[in-house]
């Protein structure tokens, strides 16, 4: 009976009017439209890369690849060099980049944010209103000044350019994530006796890694598809896939062998999708931003 | 004997507290402080390259002021460009994006999907993207033979035309953005308690009244933050110019303009003058907006 009556509700509330229908018919015609709009230029991208090669392509773009070249896969692995590296030192390069940056970037900033959380005084404060100040400080310029520190510091063409980014005085997600973790279970460890550092990373870190692995993947993502600090740090020594992919693409202005960049550009792209595959569900409905209203 | 143990567990506390932000807070000092003060003293440098010397002065501010007003100049259409970047992300993306949020939200048909691909292009490499559009929309590309089958015209030059160049390059930045704040606005709605949403439903409530007085109220928190992070970027907002026309065909915005005196080695000093300048007239609209926000919210009571 009482299942009987949840169903009902259910369907009340699902029940959609006629004019509502109608705009929801409407919106996923126009989610259809959009969605081929983003999609095709992928499926574009993929046929190319199967064409013969260069000169086939700049006859027919359209047309779908015959026969299918698989092997402008392998050649990409092998001829796409920049500045001396291969695809796989790119690769590589990527990796570095992207999870150094965003691994050491992520393991400062949240021993930072847990004390601005619950470690409350004149100290922890001035932190958090810092970081809210310098957040809407409207600065538009200081990447000249930056260039030229970081030239100083001999990290241009440098791995260790990571250096950078060992900060971050407070991550808001965090510290949203952080404010509804009990404390409770670091009083009675406590009384345990467990220090501050075993408290850290024992108990409290451990039940924030759910949203520690999203900033984890989305930064990770972000610094792998990053092309522009590349470009201008690293781009003559190790250059990373995203910035290599842009000097490669200027290069074949003049070689013409288009779908081996584009053989390239979508393996380059593949490990993102991927690890968004992954994680999208958790992704789109765990992430929570509170307001920073004052 | 009870007063020591409490100093002893003081200092630990502080010590700890010391400790886990003292890297964060050198960085923040080097590469915050430090740089912010450099840029500032950069801007009123005046290098000499072929004597080595530095002289300090106001040149800069005058180069950038003379310049931003007179008609036909760089500066003055790289800052109309940065508005036009900004206006669209404000005025059009953002708002296509809630209203896409709360379709998916309401778990349109086929939403997963939707949701999957609609994030796509923020998780492929922009290179990648840029590079395929610029050959879908070339001539001889799927659009050209697009309209040459309905029509028998051909696709105008998108790109190397000073007319159409930097429209195009809007477009590409609102239609491959507007997925882009799907994760913090998703979040969002996913947070919202069901049993308000069933109330309104029960008092027969339709969808556009319910994304306006039940859904915005309820994320504002979120929306203003993000309002908030787009006024900040008044003066850098841009789309992937390098990607598309490295500034050529009228397509310079305040950002790129600033990146390619990095990139190229270029006046690194004039480019701080630029951005010390527009960060002083960003501050109060800033502030302003900020204001407003703040209003907002308490009239909904967030």
């Amino acid at each position: 009976m009482y299942n009987l009556v949840k169903l009902q509700k259910k369907n009340r509330l699902n029940k959609r009017g006629k004019g509502e229908k109608l705009i929801f018919i409407i919106v996923f015609i126009l989610f259809v439209f959009y969605f081929i709009g983003i999609i095709y230029p992928y499926i574009f991208g993929f046929n190319a890369s199967l064409k013969e090669n260069g000169r086939a392509f700049m006859r027919d773009m359209v047309g779908i690849a015959n026969p299918m070249n698989f092997g402008n896969y392998r050649i990409a692995l092998s001829k796409l060099v920049v500045s001396d590296n291969s695809f796989f030192m790119m690769t590589f390069n990527s990796l570095w980049y992207s999870i150094g940056t965003t691994g050491l970037s992520l393991f400062f900033c949240a021993m930072s944010t847990y004390v601005v959380c619950f470690y409350r005084n004149a100290y922890t404060r001035f932190i958090y209103n810092l970081v809210i100040f310098t957040m809407i400080l409207p600065i538009v310029g200081s990447g000249p000044a930056s260039y030229r520190l970081i030239a100083q510091l001999g990290l241009m063409q440098s791995p260790l350019i990571l250096v950078v980014s060992m900060g971050g005085l407070l991550n808001l997600i965090l510290y949203a994530y952080f404010k509804v973790i009990s404390w409770t279970y670091a009083e009675a460890a406590m009384i345990d006796g467990a220090g501050h550092f075993t408290i850290y990373f024992k108990i409290m870190l451990p039940q924030a890694l759910p949203i520690m692995s999203i900033l984890f993947a989305t930064g990770v993502v972000g610094a792998w598809n990053d092309y522009s600090t590349p470009i201008l740090y690293l781009n003559e020594s190790y250059p990373t896939l995203a910035s290599g992919l842009y000097v490669y693409e200027s290069k074949i202005k003049y070689l013409a062998n288009q779908p081996v960049f584009f053989a390239g550009a979508l393996m380059a792209a593949l490990p993102p999708v991927i690890l968004f595959a992954l994680m999208q569900n958790f992704l789109m409905t765990r992430v929570y931003l509170g307001g920073i209203k004052g | 004997m009870r007063k020591q143990i409490f100093d002893v567990k003081k200092t630990s506390r502080i010590v700890f507290i010391g400790l886990m932000t003292l890297v964060p807070v050198l960085n923040f000092l080097v590469f915050y402080v430090y740089v912010n003060f450099n840029s500032i003293l950069m801007a009123f440098q005046i290098r000499n390259y072929s004597t080595y010397t530095v002289k300090y002065g106001f040149q800069n501010f005058k180069h950038f002021f003379g310049d931003i007003f007179t008609t036909g100049t760089v500066f003055k259409s790289a800052l109309n460009n940065t508005l036009i970047f900004f206006s669209a992300n404000l005025f059009i993306t953002i708002p296509l994006s809630i209203l896409m949020c709360y379709f998916i939200y309401k778990k349109i048909l086929g939403f997963k999907i939707f949701r999957f691909f609609f994030y796509l292009p923020n998780i492929i490499i922009g290179t990648v993207t840029v590079s395929l559009f610029k050959n879908v929309i070339s001539s001889g590309g799927p659009i050209d033979a697009l309209i040459n089958a309905l029509t028998g015209g051909s696709i105008p030059n998108l790109l190397s035309n000073s007319d159409n160049a930097l429209k195009t390059i809007v477009f590409y930045t609102i239609f491959y953005s507007l997925g882009g704040n799907m994760i913090l606005l998703g979040g969002a709605m996913n947070n919202i308690d069901a049993s308000v949403i069933e109330s309104a439903k029960i008092d027969g409530a339709g969808w556009a009244r319910e994304l306006l007085n039940i859904v915005l109220p309820l994320i504002w928190p979120t929306l203003s933050v993000m309002l908030l992070m787009v006024s900040v970027g008044l003066f850098t907002a841009s789309g992937p110019i390098l990607l598309f026309t490295q500034g050529s065909y009228n397509t310079y915005t305040i950002s790129y303009w600033i990146y390619e005196q990095m990139m190229l080695g270029g006046n690194l000093e004039l480019a701080s003058a630029i951005g010390i300048s527009l960060t002083v007239i960003a501050f109060p609209i800033v502030y302003l907006f900020k204001y407003l926000l703040n209003r907002t919210s308490d009239r909904i009571g967030v």
